[in-house]
Formats: C-alpha cells, sequence, structure tokens
C-alpha cells in the first residue's frame, strides 16, 4: 500500500455463520444487510448496526432459499424496504422490522436468480420505483411491486436460441421520469444495453470474457460512464455519451488483481470519478478515472465519435485470503464501505484521504 | 525522520481523524434514521407501460439508424405487458418459419419443427394452421397434452378446421378420453363426410373402447373365507379381496399368502401335510366369522389386512436363510408350530440353511421347543438328530458360549431325557460337550 494517497483499512472484522453472498448498506443509516447462504442451504439474512468501533447483529432471518442478491434502489425512503433475489428464482422484498413475510414477493425466473438492482427509489428519485433481476435462465425481467405476478417488462432470448446465462444487471440514465435504461452483462461476455422508455435493444458488444459485475456512474443522471467487470482479471469502463453508429461507446481496458476474477465494481457515491475493484485474490484496488481532453471527436465520415479517458490506481490493498465477492459504499459517509468476502466474514472498511479529490 | 515515517504517522492520524468523525457521524445518522421513517410517502410515477409513441421504436433491424455495436448473433426482443401489434412482414416471417419447421417434420425431426412451428406461431398468432401443425409435431413424438392444447388453440381460431378436430380426436383417445374423442371424430365426419382417415381413427377408437371396457368388466370382488380351525382368543379374520387394476399388484403377495401355494419341486409334498395334522391334534373350532357378511356389504375396497392366525399358514420347506427368518418371525409365537416347523427341515439342510449364522436367539428358542415339544411326541430321534446337526454348524462353539445357565439346564434335561429313552450315551456325552453343557 503506497503510504501518500488513500489508505484502504478494514476497521471491524466479524466472522458469520454462512456464507455471504452480497452487503448492502441501508440507506440514511449506520446499519448494513449481509445476505447469504447457510451450509444446510438456506437463506440468512442478517443486520448489522455500526456502533463504536464495532458491529452489532440487530436483526437475523433465516429463509428457506438461499439469498443470492439484494438492493435498496427501489425502496422509499420511508420503507426502506430490501429487494432480494434468491436461488430458487424468487424474488422479495421485505421489510427488515417484519422479516417473518415478505411484502411483496413473485416467482420471477425458474432458476437461480443471480443479480438484481433497483431504480427509482432512495439513491434515484426520478421515474417509477423497478427492481431488474437476472437469472440462469437468461432473461432479465423489469418488476414494480405495485403490479403482482407479471413483470413491466421482460427481455429474453427469442425460443430455440442459445440461452446464456445472466451475470449481472444495471440500471441507468434515469434522469427524468421516463427515461431509464437497463444494461445486461452475460457469462460469455455479452453486455447488452436495453431502453425502457423505447423497449428496445439501444447498443450491444461482447467483451470476450464474463461478466461479473457491472455499473453506471450514477443512476440518475444522463448516462456518463459504464464500468463492466469480467473474469480474466480485466474491466472496462465505457464513455456513454456518444455513440458511434459503428464502433458503439469508446471504452477502455485495465488488467488487475493478478489475472483472478474482478468480482464487483463500485463507484463511490460521494464521487463518480472515484471507483473501487474487488478481485479474486482478496485485494481491493482504488481507482481515478480521468477525463481526456475532448471527449468526443469526428471520424473519417464526419461522425461522432467518443474518446475514453484514462484509469489511474490511486491505492491497493489485500484485504482477505479469499475472493471479495461484494462491495458496498455508504451513500452517507464518504469512505465508509463494508465488503465480504468468501471467508465467512464481513468487514467495515475505510478509505481515507477521499476529500483531496473533490 | 524521513518521509516514509511521517507518512505513517501522517496516516495513523487520518485514521484517528476518520474514526472521531464516524463517531459522531453515527449519532447523527441514527437520528436521521429515525426522521426517515415518519417522512412522508413520496409521489411515484404510475407503473411503466408499453412503448410510449412519444419516438419512433426501434427495431432490431441491422443497420437502422440507432443501432449500433457488434453483433452477438443472439436476438433479444423486448415484451412487455401490452404487446405491440405485429406488422405486415410478421405474417411473411411466420410463413418462413412454418415451411422451415415442415421441412423438419418431413425429415423426422420434430423437436426441430415443434421449435419452429413455436417461433411462427409468436410472429403470426392468428394463423390456425401453425398451432395445428404443431399439434401434429407434437403427436409424433407423443406429448398428449401439448398437442391437445395446440389442436385446441387452433381450433379457437377456426373452429371448422377438420384437420384440427381429427388431430384432437386422436391425442383424446390416446389420453383416454374416449367421449370427447368420439366427440371430436363425429364433428370432423361431420364437416368433411368422405374423410377415410378420420372414418378409420372412430373405428379404431371405438375398438379400442371395447378392449378397455372388457379388462374393466373382469370380476372385481372376490371375497376369501378364512376358517379359524385352532386358536380360540384370535380375533375375527376375513378378507376383502378386490382385485380392481389399482389395488391388485398391492394384495397379490397377501393374497398368495392365503392359499397354500405349491412347495418347492425338490421338496415332497407330505411336506406340509404336517401342519395340519398338528391342528387336527387340537379340537378344531370352526367358527363361520359371523362378521363378515356385515363387512363385505361396505361398497369401497378395503385393504385392511388383519393379523391371520398362524394355524392357518402353510409354509414351504426352507431353502435359504432368508426364507428361514421370514418364516421365523411368525412362527416362533406358538411352539407347536415352531415343533412342526423344525421337523419338516431335514437336518441335513442345517449347514446350507444356517451356514455361519445360526443366532443364540435361534438355538435358544429350538432348545426350548424341543424340550417341551419332543417330550411331549416323545420323539427322541429327532430330538437327537436335531442337536446333533446343529452342533456340527461351523462357529458352533461361539454360539455354544452365548447360552445362559438356564439354557445350559436345558441342554442337561434333554440330554438326560434321551439317554433316559435310548440310550447311545458317548454320543450324548460328545453332544454335552459340544453345548458346552457339561
Amino acid at each position: 500500500m503506497t503510504l501518500e494517497k488513500c489508505q484502504i483499512i478494514t476497521h471491524v472484522q466479524k466472522s458469520l455463520a454462512f456464507t455471504a453472498y452480497d452487503v448492502k448498506w441501508v440507506p440514511c443509516s449506520a446499519r448494513f444487510v449481509v445476505l447469504g447462504q447457510h451450509a444446510r442451504g438456506t437463506g440468512a439474512l442478517q443486520v448489522f448496526e455500526l456502533n463504536t468501533g464495532d458491529i452489532k447483529l440487530v436483526h437475523e432471518a433465516e429463509k428457506s432459499d438461499a439469498f443470492k442478491c439484494g438492493t435498496f434502489g427501489a425502496s422509499a425512503l420511508r420503507s426502506r424496504h430490501l429487494a432480494t433475489g434468491d436461488f430458487a428464482g424468487r424474488m422479495s422484498v421485505w421489510d427488515l422490522e417484519r422479516t417473518e413475510m415478505p411484502t411483496y414477493t413473485v416467482k420471477a425466473h425458474d432458476q437461480i436468480i443471480n443479480c438484481i438492482d433497483g431504480a427509482g427509489g432512495v439513491g434515484c428519485a426520478k421515474g417509477p420505483p423497478e427492481i431488474a433481476t437476472g437469472s440462469r435462465d437468461g432473461a432479465v425481467k423489469i418488476w414494480d411491486v405495485r403490479q403482482e405476478e407479471k413483470p413491466v417488462a421482460k427481455i429474453a432470448p427469442v425460443e430455440g436460441d442459445i440461452v446464456h446465462d445472466t451475470w449481472a444487471v444495471a440500471f441507468g440514465n434515469s434522469f427524468n421520469d421516463h427515461e431509464r435504461v437497463v444494461c445486461a452483462g452475460y457469462e460469455n461476455g455479452d453486455v447488452k444495453m436495453f431502453d425502457l422508455r423505447t423497449m428496445s435493444l439501444l447498443w450491444e458488444t461482447n467483451v470476450k470474457n464474463g461478466v461479473c459485475s457491472l455499473e453506471f456512474d450514477r443512476k440518475d443522471i444522463q448516462m456518463n460512464k459504464l464500468a463492466v467487470a469480467t473474469l480474466e482479471a480485466s474491466y472496462n469502463i465505457y464513455d456513454l455519451r456518444t455513440l458511434h453508429p459503428e464502433k458503439g461507446f469508446a471504452h477502455v481496458t485495465q488488467k488487475a488483481h493478478d489475472a483472478t476474477t474482478v468480482w464487483a465494481v463500485r463507484h463511490l457515491p460521494q464521487n463518480r470519478e472515484i471507483f473501487l475493484t474487488s478481485g479474486g485474490n482478496g485485494s481491493l484496488n482504488l481507482n481515478k478515472y480521468t477525463y481526456p481532453q475532448q471527449r468526443s471527436k469526428k471520424d473519417a465520415k464526419g461522425r461522432d465519435e467518443g474518446v475514453a479517458g484514462t484509469i489511474e490506481q490511486i491505492n491497493t490493498a489485500s484485504v482477505a485470503e479469499q475472493p471479495v465477492a461484494a462491495f458496498d459504499w455508504s451513500p452517507d459517509k464518504q469512505g465508509l464501505c463494508v465488503f465480504a468476502a468468501f471467508d465467512q466474514a464481513v468487514r467495515v472498511g475505510i478509505v481515507t484521504k477521499l476529500d483531496q479529490y473533490r | 525522520m524521513s518521509a516514509a515515517a511521517i507518512n505513517i504517522r501522517k496516516n495513523a492520524e487520518d485514521y484517528k481523524n476518520y474514526l472521531s468523525d464516524l463517531q459522531s457521524w453515527e449519532s447523527e445518522i441514527k437520528a436521521k434514521d429515525q426522521a426517515a421513517k415518519t417522512a412522508k410517502p413520496a409521489q411515484t410515477p404510475p407503473v411503466r407501460q408499453a412503448a410510449s409513441t412519444a419516438a419512433p421504436p426501434l427495431k432490431q433491424k441491422p443497420g437502422a439508424a440507432g443501432m449500433v455495436g457488434v453483433r452477438t448473433g443472439t436476438s433479444i426482443p423486448i415484451t412487455t405487458r401490452e404487446d405491440s401489434q405485429p406488422p405486415a412482414q410478421d405474417t411473411d416471417r411466420a410463413l418462413i418459419e412454418k415451411e422451415k419447421g415442415n421441412a423438419w417434420f418431413k425429415k423426422g425431426d420434430y423437436e426441430r419443427a415443434v421449435s419452429c412451428y413455436t417461433r411462427s406461431m409468436q410472429l403470426d398468432p392468428s394463423n390456425a394452421v401453425l398451432p395445428v401443425n404443431r399439434a401434429m409435431a407434437y403427436l409424433k413424438i407423443n406429448k398428449y397434452e401439448e398437442a391437445e392444447a395446440d389442436s385446441t388453440q387452433g381450433l379457437k381460431i377456426d373452429a371448422k378446421n377438420v384437420k384440427a378436430l381429427w388431430r384432437r380426436g386422436i391425442c383424446r383417445r390416446e389420453l383416454g378420453k374416449f367421449a370427447e374423442s368420439k366427440a371430436d371424430f363425429e364433428k370432423a365426419l361431420v364437416l368433411e363426410p368422405t374423410n377415410k382417415a378420420v372414418k378409420d381413427d372412430l373405428q379404431k377408437l371405438v375398438e379400442k373402447r371395447a378392449r378397455d371396457a372388457e379388462a374393466l368388466a373382469r370380476p372385481i370382488r372376490r371375497r376369501l373365507e378364512i376358517e379359524e380351525v385352532c386358536d380360540e382368543d384370535a380375533k375375527p379374520i376375513f378378507m376383502d379381496v378386490d382385485s380392481t387394476r389399482s389395488i391388485s399388484p398391492l394384495l397379490t403377495p397377501a393374497a398368495s399368502r392365503i392359499t397354500s401355494f405349491a412347495p418347492k419341486p425338490a421338496a415332497t409334498p407330505p411336506q406340509t401335510a404336517t401342519v395340519p395334522e398338528v391342528a387336527a391334534k387340537v379340537s378344531p373350532v370352526k367358527r363361520a366369522a359371523p362378521a363378515s357378511p356385515a363387512r363385505t356389504a361396505s361398497p369401497a375396497p378395503r385393504r385392511v389386512i388383519t393379523p391371520i392366525s398362524p394355524a392357518n399358514r402353510t409354509y414351504t420347506v426352507p431353502g435359504t436363510m432368508y426364507e428361514f427368518e421370514r418364516d421365523w418371525k411368525s412362527v416362533k409365537r406358538d411352539p407347536a408350530v415352531v415343533y412342526s416347523y423344525l421337523k419338516a427341515i431335514d437336518p441335513a439342510n442345517y449347514l446350507k440353511i444356517f451356514k455361519n449364522s445360526l443366532e443364540s436367539d435361534y438355538l435358544s428358542t429350538i432348545l426350548a421347543v424341543l424340550s417341551t415339544q419332543a417330550r411331549n411326541h416323545n420323539d427322541v430321534s429327532f430330538a437327537r438328530e436335531c442337536m446333533l446337526a446343529l452342533s456340527r454348524l461351523p462357529r458352533f462353539a461361539m454360539t455354544a458360549m452365548f447360552l445362559s445357565k438356564t439354557e445350559k439346564q436345558t441342554v442337561r434335561d434333554l440330554v438326560a431325557w434321551m439317554k433316559a429313552e435310548a440310550g447311545a450315551a458317548a454320543e450324548l456325552d460328545a453332544l454335552l460337550k459340544a453345548y458346552d453343557a457339561q
């Protein structure tokens, strides 16, 4: 770890009795939720709270199916319900004070829900609150809790085509009540972006390796950047402001984490140029994206073409021996984060000196 | 101080500052948390509908304006809650898919034909031919339920489609829905009286129905009355044997137990005669099971199998340990039966039956039985044969070690009795030694 730059420090570590697959901060609070699977195959949901230098378990629940992923993206500030996807393909929305029964549940897919994202809630106030789920059955479905049983939209391969597992899903471009874009990453490296206003495919590409994680730098602005983390130790950042008819979006690729999978890529909520990638070697890399002088230029035929910027690694820290599969920045406190590795432990981390990048 | 050391100190300071900051933040955020719980609910836009007409929908045609990116080969249509109207070119594409399906069907690849027809159905849901074709493909792979559903769908679109009616008739016939199948065939004949294929299928249906009815008409109830011969305190026994298809497999093993089945070819018939013989010695009590008529009046076939008195059972001579154990379980309750059972077994066969596994509780029971029953019947020779043969079994010494004191006393008594009756003292002494009962 280089010394002058931001430090990534593990503040508290707590071991769990189950494998954690996802961690999320509860918005506007000092609590976070850990979702995972017990050894006996049941789902584990635990809520911890930061308390003077330690974390305290405030609530736990065990459900029949293991949880894979969760999001607060579609929940209102008042209720802050957690939407989860589980191994049985069920999407449920939970009130963390009353976890005996979900407030909304639907059998979203017939196979495991690999990824989930929400928009229209606390972090992204524009547009209807929607939840996107991506599953091993190759489909991405958009749900609204106000509509029972049927999804608002379904994006699935044509019957008869080869099915690729959906590994990552993300909402973006939700800058007014009508616009929204959902981007899905598949196991064969496909990245497809769908416009939900026109219900059509906007852009697609193939990044050669399975996509583990996708994130727009901000959900609630006009789409600016997209980070795509893949297998084989690499990740791409796409500049989404200029779409070229043939070349698509401009991008920059970066290798990281010593030939292991890049499990998660997360932008800092307080500064969209700073993002962190977590790797299969148990390390966290803090990076900064710098825009080029000119974000677009003209190509030979006079059409607009985007120009990608550069990525600079600020610092790195090795925090676990196992892959760090889940990471979340606190939306309320800059530098506070929580992450979980496959070693059945959850850790609260602190990243210092982020103020210098304002 | 070196730059590194200064940095380390600075970092430590930063960390400490951050932590104290974190404390105050924690209390602040907890207050905000509480306040947020009582915040007023936000107004959210309504649930998203199908593609708005504000902008022209972009289709997935390569080269169209706005469609970009590397073609990845898999096409992803977006479907919404309300599907938009299919444009004219979709009917053409539907027909192309139908032709593809027909080609696969001719080649014999019915699965692929099904998927082609499915695609064409999605493109043009108003064409009745497509579901009917898919029904045919399903029929070929024996998926009758799906084929029926598809023919029904075809009929919804076109109620007078003879092919659909005909195919649905076939499916229903295969599924056993004979009345409906007949109705379908007849309706098809009404629409097209000269259709030979339909006539043939109707004929086949009639034949199939006759065959099935025959099977059903076989005798339904066969009540077996079992007479109780000895045991006064055994419960009244009877059995309802119902040979309807569903439960006959269950009852056949039980049914076979009641009748005395033919003894194994190797054994001679007189083996089974010993049981009635023994039974005859005890005063026979005939009980006509008065409660049975009342029970048989109940319409539903009852699978209640009440315990059968052992006296009515006949056993085959066991040839293996398995048979011996199986019979032993029911035999051991009644010493008389045990004795007759044992007598049925030729001592020379002990080795074959028991091999290494003569357990000590068998031995104890046999000895007990011998001491009472054999003495009653004065059957010295059998007792001696039996005991001798047992003692010659491999690992008998081990089993004998497990005999309790009372059992060894039983052995001594038996041997004493045998000596008194028959002599041959030396042999009997050897027997004592073998049983470790000196």
